[in-house]
């Protein structure tokens, strides 16, 4: 198996879904309605979800060690979540800690190797004028019926955009 | 004319800062929904429990 076996469920708040590695770490990924990101005129506002992907258990305060399968099961999960194809995700790396980049640059990496054609990821940096830079990013399908309307809207609300396809 | 396009860049900028920290203030809030339904919610601890027997 080139992933792992991964649970899903939903309730009426949010999407989730788990898997457990052959270390032990059990993984989270979450997808939540968010329709006031964006105005809710949209006919797309319905479709935005925020993700968080979380470790929730591991054996040890230990560095959690390099696991291919893990981002294949993630990208196996989002192609689940996608088997809608109107939906939109919207993505932000928490600044906490200042590895937002690092992170990012590793999303972005996963992103690049599984896209496959079908998905395109616009990012956005946003600079409050303090130290903190925020790094957002729009996840959405190519056959997302108002795929031009969606990238307009998010670079109306982040204020310009680099598109990566 | 220069003060006018000045000032929307700074409104358009401050709406974008507005914009990502009600993003991030929600992944948050939801990072801290899935930590607590671990723990409190029974069809999510079943779920783990299942999970962390495999």
């Amino acid at each position: 198996m080139s992933q792992y076996y991964a649970f899903y469920s939903e309730t009426v708040e949010y999407t989730y879904y788990f898997f457990k590695t052959s270390n032990g770490i059990i993984y989270e990924i979450s997808f939540r309605p968010t329709p006031y990101l964006f105005e809710t005129s949209y006919p797309f506002a319905e479709n935005v979800f925020e993700s968080v992907i979380k470790v929730i258990e591991k054996s040890s305060e230990s560095l959690i060690p390099f696991d291919k399968k893990v981002k294949r099961t993630i990208a196996e999960i989002f192609y689940h979540f996608f088997s809608d194809k109107q939906r939109i995700i919207v993505y932000i790396c928490d600044t906490a800690d200042t590895r937002h980049r690092a992170r990012a640059r590793k999303f972005g990496a996963w992103f690049e190797e599984f896209k496959h054609g079908q998905f395109v990821k616009v990012d956005a940096t946003i600079d409050d004028y303090s130290d903190i830079v925020y790094l957002n990013s729009l996840i959405l399908h190519t056959d997302n019926l108002h795929f031009v309307e969606i990238i307009d809207a998010f670079r109306k609300v982040t204020g310009g955009y680099s598109e990566d396809k | 004319m220069e003060t006018i396009a000045k000032t929307e860049k700074q409104l358009r900028q401050e709406r974008a800062v507005a914009w990502a920290k009600r993003l991030l203030a929600s992944k948050r809030e939801l990072e801290k929904k899935m930590d607590d339904d671990v723990q409190n919610n029974p069809k999510v601890k079943e779920l783990v429990n299942q999970i962390r027997k495999m």
